[in-house]
């Protein structure tokens, strides 16, 4: 089944329970990579059919898809 | 003529004056003031509970002092005022300055547009105010040189060139003037990680960790060096200076790979890092390939905890523009956070660099500052040892460096440090869509 990465925002008022919502996530099948306290932020990779019901648990501002970051080769001369 | 004992304008002036202390002064100032003017018992600010102020109460008893301020206004006369002064000269104590009040107005359009009677042909304002729009802009293109139009009128062209003891960009921000070095705080790097056996870093306190799965933080690519250099980076072996925060303590982390590929997950776990290690300030001169100007909620709240953590995150805006051919692109992600600060690149000549993008529509996609990012000399992995590039990669690091200067100078963290970089830019004579509050200058 199809997988994908994804950043999930968690609220002002789960931050000091975040263990616990990474805990429902994990429930619900997803799959943690992840838990960032201080900056409140869960990754991990979570199936297409499940990513509906993962951002209905409570504590979740919203469940985002991972982008790539990337610097040029190091041989061209803007960087 | 002096406005403390010229005539006071009712219509601009209140009748009170502003009396600003030296912060450590303030009691001492008041008790000159109560001695020389007569003017007693002023309410201070924690007489009221917070948010309770009894504006009857200022009013009856002449005046209020507020503390956190380290002002007060007091209704006096002239004569009262002149004596202050002519006590303060003498003692060049508690008292720093007093102005005389003004009031306040609401603002309003300073050209407003007049239509005479001869609009026969019913013009609609909003037509006409859209076509002074138009004209502002178009002169504000050809004096940006986006519009290739000669004009005699132009400003005599600032250059900076690189002198065998600083670089152009040290120049041009004030760095090679000031007196701090960014002793004491934490900046954060995250990139390709560092070269730790380059020489110009020998005895530097540095810390790392890398995310990238399989990597060490040695940094193989040498983009992360380059960084690091501008922003903590001294001097060369030939001795000319070329980084910021000479004595600030680094922090790798290398979230890119050495191939300079990496992710948000990665970025995301960088930033965590760096907050738990209590770095003041994360310099991120990363970005995806292509222009992506969706912002996300996740970097915006991110941005938010740093900043209520003291933490400030400076990012580049990518170098996605074209600017010969019309293409101004937008602020890329992360940059793209109203909560993150993103940087413009300029070149030696103060003009916006080719690459460099133009605030965007959406909300946080806006340039929020410039630097220096065409041909920046910094360290780079060996045996190269140094190289110039061109990037808003390599202006970033220049502002996260002069934050550091900030933050060392003033003790300002999070916002307060935001609002130092941007109120202490020196302004251009370019559209503020380019190039935000302006060029960063050092304190």
């Amino acid at each position: 089944m199809e997988t994908k990465d994804v950043i999930i925002t968690v609220d002002g008022k789960h931050l000091d329970r975040i263990e616990q919502v990474a805990d429902d996530l994990r429930k619900s099948g997803f799959i943690v990579k992840d838990v960032h306290k201080i900056i409140g932020i869960i990754t991990g990779k979570v199936t297409t059919t499940m990513r509906p019901k993962i951002a209905n648990i409570d504590g979740i501002v919203t469940v985002e898809e991972k982008q790539n970051a990337k610097v040029p080769p190091p041989d061209s001369e803007i960087q | 003529m002096n406005p403390l004992i010229g005539d006071v304008n009712k219509n601009v002036y209140t009748g009170r004056y502003i009396v600003t202390f030296r912060q450590d002064a303030i009691q001492d100032g008041m008790r000159l003031l109560n001695n020389l003017t007569g003017v007693k018992n002023i309410p201070t600010t924690s007489d009221f509970i917070e948010g309770n102020w009894n504006i009857d109460q200022v009013k009856s008893a002449k005046g209020a002092v507020y503390e956190k301020l380290g002002v007060a206004v007091i209704e006096a006369d002239e004569q009262q005022m002149m004596q202050l002064q002519m006590a303060n000269e003498d003692e060049k104590t508690s008292i720093i300055a007093y102005e005389p009040e003004l009031m306040m107005h609401a603002i309003e359009d300073l050209n407003p547009i007049e239509l005479n009677n001869g609009n026969d042909a019913n013009i609609p304002l909003s037509y006409i105010k859209g076509c002074r729009d138009e004209i502002d802009s178009l002169y504000q293109r050809l004096v940006s040189g986006d519009l290739n139009i000669s004009t005699t009128d132009q400003q005599v062209m600032e250059v900076y060139e690189d002198t065998s003891m600083e670089t152009w960009g040290l120049q041009a921000t004030n760095v090679n003037n000031s007196q701090y070095s960014g002793r004491g705080i934490r900046v954060a790097v995250l990139d390709t990680g560092f070269d730790f056996s380059h020489p110009d870093f020998r005895g530097r306190r540095i810390e790392s960790q890398s995310f990238v799965s399989g990597e060490t933080v040695q940094d193989v690519h040498g983009h992360g060096t380059h960084c690091i250099g501008t922003a903590c980076g001294a001097r060369s072996n030939t001795g000319q200076r070329y980084g910021v925060a000479y004595e600030s303590e680094i922090y790798v982390g290398k979230v890119l790979g050495n191939s300079g590929n990496g992710d948000d997950m990665g970025v995301l776990a960088g930033i965590e890092w760096a907050l738990s290690n209590n770095c003041h300030i994360i310099s991120m001169s990363l970005g995806p390939a292509v222009p992506i100007c969706t912002t996300t909620i996740a970097y915006e709240q991110v941005g938010q905890r740093a900043l209520q953590q003291g933490g400030l995150i400076i990012a580049a805006a990518g170098n996605t523009a074209n600017r010969g051919r019309g293409n101004f692109s937008c602020v890329g992600r992360p940059a793209n956070s109203k909560s993150i600060m993103a940087v413009a690149a300029l070149n030696n000549r103060l003009q916006a660099a080719s690459f460099s993008p133009r605030s965007g529509n959406n909300e946080g996609g806006e340039i929020d500052i410039a630097a220096p990012g065409v041909r920046i000399f910094s360290s780079w992995t060996l045996p190269n040892r140094y190289k110039i590039i061109d990037g808003t990669s390599m202006a970033t690091p220049h502002v996260s460096g002069i934050a550091a200067l900030f933050a060392e100078a003033y003790q300002a963290r999070g916002y307060q440090l935001w609002q130092l970089l941007s109120s202490n830019a020196r302004r251009l004579s370019l559209p503020n869509l380019d190039v935000g509050a302006g060029i960063v200058q050092a304190p």
